[in-house]
């Protein structure tokens, strides 16, 4: 499965949710989504502003974990 | 990327709020349409109802006799043309009978499905979410319906004729056969919302 770690990489980066979703343009209600992995897609789009306002690479947000 | 995502939100708020417009006008009509058609129904069962007890109390034994034998009551307005009012008012043998066994259930089912359609546009209006599971089962509902009005009044007009004394006059009124077509024309429409309901719930997924 593939996992989020959007919450790892604002402790790296020490931004807040409320701030990112702002930069990203999106409610914090479905920051707090992509978060906690209650999303089943992302948009190219919104992975690219996710990765504009942290300045990442979209492998830095996203990790396969197999399956058990 | 940013300037486009805003465009297509935009273009998403001004569909969405011309849905809700339509489909507010849409309610009101069907609104009208079903308290017409259950002003008719009631009028009409008052009418069948008036004639009865008339019937009755001169000696109809009951309820067939009562709507075969029944003379024309001079406490009812006159009828305005043909039809199921006819029937009602200047009723009397067979098929008096057989319009009302066919008329009168098709009038109810065409109440029931006005009112479907308007819980539909209301419920549609309200959220804005045409593809949810609430209007495929309305959808549903109607086209069951449809074919109800249909095929019901047929077969009860075919029962009445089969309890017809001998020498009974009396015309079969059967199904049109539209609404059995819009029914099935509804059902597959119901299963390209069915379809809509999945792309829908894939869109809130995704972000």
């Amino acid at each position: 499965m593939i996992v989020l770690r959007l919450d790892r990489v604002l402790a790296d980066r020490k931004m807040r949710s409320k701030e990112l979703a702002e930069l990203v343009g999106i409610s914090e209600v479905n920051l707090s989504r992509i978060k906690c992995g209650r999303i089943s897609a992302v948009r190219f789009s919104t992975l690219d502003a996710i990765c504009r306002a942290l300045d990442c690479q979209p492998g830095d947000l996203l990790e396969y974990v197999p399956d058990e | 990327m940013l300037a486009r995502r805003e465009s297509a939100g935009a273009d998403r708020a001004d569909v969405e709020r011309r849905l809700r417009d339509s489909m507010r006008t849409l309610w009101c009509l069907g609104a009208m349409a079903t308290a017409l058609a259950a002003f008719a129904l009631v009028s009409v069962t008052i009418a069948v109802c008036s004639r009865v007890e008339g019937a009755l109390a001169t000696g109809a034994p009951d309820l067939w006799h009562a709507l075969y034998m029944a003379d024309p009551s001079p406490t009812l307005p006159a009828p305005p043309s043909g039809g199921l009012y006819s029937a009602v008012h200047n009723g009397g043998g067979w098929a008096a009978v057989t319009t009302l066994a066919s008329g009168l259930p098709a009038l109810a089912i065409g109440v029931a499905a006005c009112l479907g359609v308007t819980l539909m546009l209301r419920d549609v209006a309200r959220t804005g979410r045409p593809f949810s599971d609430r209007v495929v089962r309305s959808l549903r509902c109607v086209s069951v319906l449809l074919v109800a009005a249909d095929v019901v009044p047929a077969l009860l007009c075919m029962l009445a004729s089969w309890a017809a004394p001998a020498g009974a006059s009396f015309s079969l009124s059967g199904g049109t056969g539209w609404p059995i077509l819009a029914g099935a024309a509804l059902a597959a429409v119901s299963r390209v919302f069915e379809y809509g309901c999945v792309l829908q719930r894939q869109d809130d997924e995704t972000l």
